[in-house]
């Protein structure tokens, strides 16, 4: 049993692992917020596996509506921190849109003979 | 064997580059935090001697390099006769200055010549003298144009006087001008071998409770190691004055926060002194034996290991004997080991004849028996030092250049004008601060007993309607903090509107001689709008005496 375990851990699982780790240890080491830190985590994640950034661009939509209703409810400081967090979103969705323009353009190479 | 190996390794980064992109990229995260958490910590040593002055040091007008100090137009359109010269120096080196009146024509008519001594403080100079025809500018002249003294020359002011002879002038009065002295340290705890870094925890209250020696407190001064980051947040320490009731380990507060500041790790720089310490102007009326806590509260910061702000001290509990550095934490306030490093500073008015004189209040004679009285207020934080009496909450603005209060209860701030000659005639004018603050009632009395209200009219003024889209929501954000904070920190949008405010432009003749007269600045408490503060602006109060 343990053996089939340890043969379906390949090499790329083990080093995923090994960045995630390297990712928690950072954010301990630099007390990080919490908030920083599980975006930054979520970036590394983004980076490792991608997602459409569709879905990443709407999550900074919603943040950046979300800034906008609480700055007319004059809560100030939540204002501040979900335009932060639309910015990150927006890094995010820029990335990985870097990345599918990257797969269409060897998407639209023909291969050879 | 190895080939396949090779290959292996080669064909496996080549599949999964992006791992080796994060790990990449991970590196480069570790690289740029390092570099910035190291290194920035700003200790009050390390800035003695003005290495972390952000406020550039005043210029000399007379130095070894310029032997001319030229006043222009200091006499245009000034008719000729005799005139009265005053002006504050101050000089690095006994030096001999040459008076003279000018023209753009190069034409000269020496006045004077006097001798300044060597002095870190400046002093009164005052000169009579005759002004003729076709001269509009005042020249300061170096007798040695080659001497190395640094002179500082200021408030230079002219006054013509009614005086038609010699004779007359030997008979004229000195002039009398108000100062303050808030340099005068009254208690001080200067023991700062250790550190409390309590405050890199979040809600932390830190402070120093001290017993009141002085009725007036005007600064106090900290050692504070700084610890931030590249990018230390725009949010604001609070530094406030409470009184507090103190026995040994017990503290508790007592009444509302008498005086209190804001700043951010960004400007606090502005608050550095020559020797690296930090001196806060807090204003606030003491009662003399009673305690009193000056603290700081990081509630409103992120603060963390490498973000926060470090006072020094000493934890040696008889370093201060009569209070204590205090902590507050979870609600709970308890008094801490030792005590901070701290100068509490007071302010006295100059007394003449028995009588505080308001800062830059000139009393003057003219001639022929006929004196003037003059004071306006400055815009700056001294402003608040010439106040007899202030209720709680009473603090200067530094981006609205005024003193306020809140409007509530019996809320108010109040002058004591003392001319030392009989008053012939008193002018007092004020404007209210803003249309949309609460209407103010100025009252005045002869003895203190007997108030009599100052009628006030309506004029209309334009004013620049600042809407600070980012201030907390409460009293205070109907005051802009300062300059540099209104502009940096928050999302400001401005409208040019008219406004209707209030102006006080009174006349009061005593019927009896009078030498001092009591007013009282409070709040309309019939005015229903919603303004939360009160303030006059533009202060000036003149008066005619009688000085034979």
């Amino acid at each position: 049993m343990l053996k089939t375990i340890i043969k379906k851990i390949s090499l790329k699982i083990c080093l995923e692992a090994i960045l995630f780790l390297v990712s928690f240890a950072m954010g301990f080491y630099f007390q990080w917020e919490i908030a920083n830190f599980i975006f930054f985590v979520i970036f590394i994640f983004l980076l490792l596996h991608p997602i459409s950034s569709r879905i990443v661009a709407s999550g900074a939509i919603i943040f950046l509506i979300a800034t906008a209703i609480l700055l007319m409810a004059k809560q100030n400081n939540l204002a501040e921190i979900t335009a932060i967090w639309a910015y990150y979103c927006m890094i995010f969705t820029a990335t990985l849109a870097f990345h599918e323009l990257r797969l269409e353009k060897e998407d639209a190479i023909i291969p050879e003979d | 064997m190895k080939n396949d190996l090779l290959k292996k390794i080669v064909n496996f980064i080549k599949v999964e580059r992006r791992l080796f992109l994060v790990a990449i990229f991970l590196v480069m995260v570790f690289l740029i935090n390092q570099s910035l958490y190291a290194n920035h910590k700003k200790t009050t040593e390390s800035c003695a001697g003005g290495k972390c002055l952000i406020v550039p040091p005043e210029k000399p007008q007379l130095t070894k390099d310029n032997a001319y100090y030229f006043v222009d137009d200091l006499f245009k359109n000034q008719s000729a006769g005799y005139y009265r010269l005053t002006f504050q120096e101050k000089s690095d080196q006994a030096e001999k200055i040459i008076l003279k009146l000018n023209t753009y024509t190069e034409k000269e008519n020496k006045i004077d010549e006097l001798s300044f001594e060597s002095s870190d403080k400046f002093k009164k100079q005052e000169l009579f003298f005759f002004l003729p025809e076709g001269f509009d500018s005042l020249l300061f002249q170096k007798e040695n144009s080659s001497a190395t003294g640094n002179i500082f020359i200021k408030e230079i002011g002219i006054t013509k006087l009614n005086v038609t002879s010699q004779d007359e002038l030997a008979l004229m009065k000195k002039t009398v001008l108000g100062e303050t002295d808030s340099n005068t340290v009254e208690i001080s705890q200067s023991n700062s071998d250790d550190r409390y870094p309590w405050l890199r925890e979040k809600k932390i209250i830190l402070g120093q409770v001290f017993q009141a020696k002085e009725p007036v407190i005007s600064a106090v001064a900290f050692k504070i190691d700084i610890n931030k980051n590249l990018n230390p947040g725009s949010r604001q320490y609070s530094l406030s004055l409470r009184e507090v009731k103190y026995d040994e380990k017990k503290v508790s507060l007592v009444g509302a926060v008498i005086a209190d500041a804001v700043f951010s790790v960004g400007s606090i720089e502005k608050y550095r002194q020559v020797d690296g310490t930090f001196l806060f102007p807090l204003y606030g009326i003491l009662e003399k034996d009673k305690y009193y806590l000056i603290s700081l509260d990081n509630s409103k910061v992120e603060v963390s290991n490498q973000n926060y702000l470090e006072f020094r001290g000493s934890k040696n509990n008889n370093s201060y004997p009569n209070g204590s550095a205090v902590m507050k934490k979870q609600k709970e306030l308890y008094a801490i080991d030792g005590d901070l490093y701290f100068k509490i500073y007071g302010a006295n008015l100059l007394e003449e004849e028995g009588a505080k004189i308001l800062n830059g209040a000139k009393i003057e004679s003219l001639g022929k028996g006929l004196g003037k009285y003059s004071y306006a207020t400055k815009g700056k934080f001294v402003d608040l030092l010439d106040l007899a009496t202030a209720s709680a909450g009473t603090e200067f603005s530094e981006g609205d250049k005024i003193i306020y209060a809140p409007a509530k209860d019996d809320a108010s701030f109040g002058y004591v004008v003392n001319t030392l000659y009989p008053i012939n005639k008193l002018n007092f004018y004020a404007t209210q601060n803003k249309a949309g603050w609460k209407k103010v009632k100025v009252s005045y009395s002869f003895d203190q007993n007997n108030w009599i209200d100052l009628a006030s009219s309506e004029k209309s003024e334009t004013a620049i309607n600042t809407v600070d889209n980012l201030a907390e929501n409460n009293a205070d954000s109907e005051v802009a903090t300062t300059d540099s904070e209104v502009a940096t920190n928050d999302f400001l949008s401005e409208a040019i509107v008219q406004e209707t405010v209030q102006v006080f432009d009174a006349e009061i003749i005593p019927t009896k001689e009078v030498k001092t007269i009591y007013f009282k600045i409070s709040y309309d408490p019939n005015d229903a709008s919603k303004g939360k503060l009160f303030a006059l602006k533009n202060l000036k109060i003149t008066a005619d005496l009688n000085m034979k």
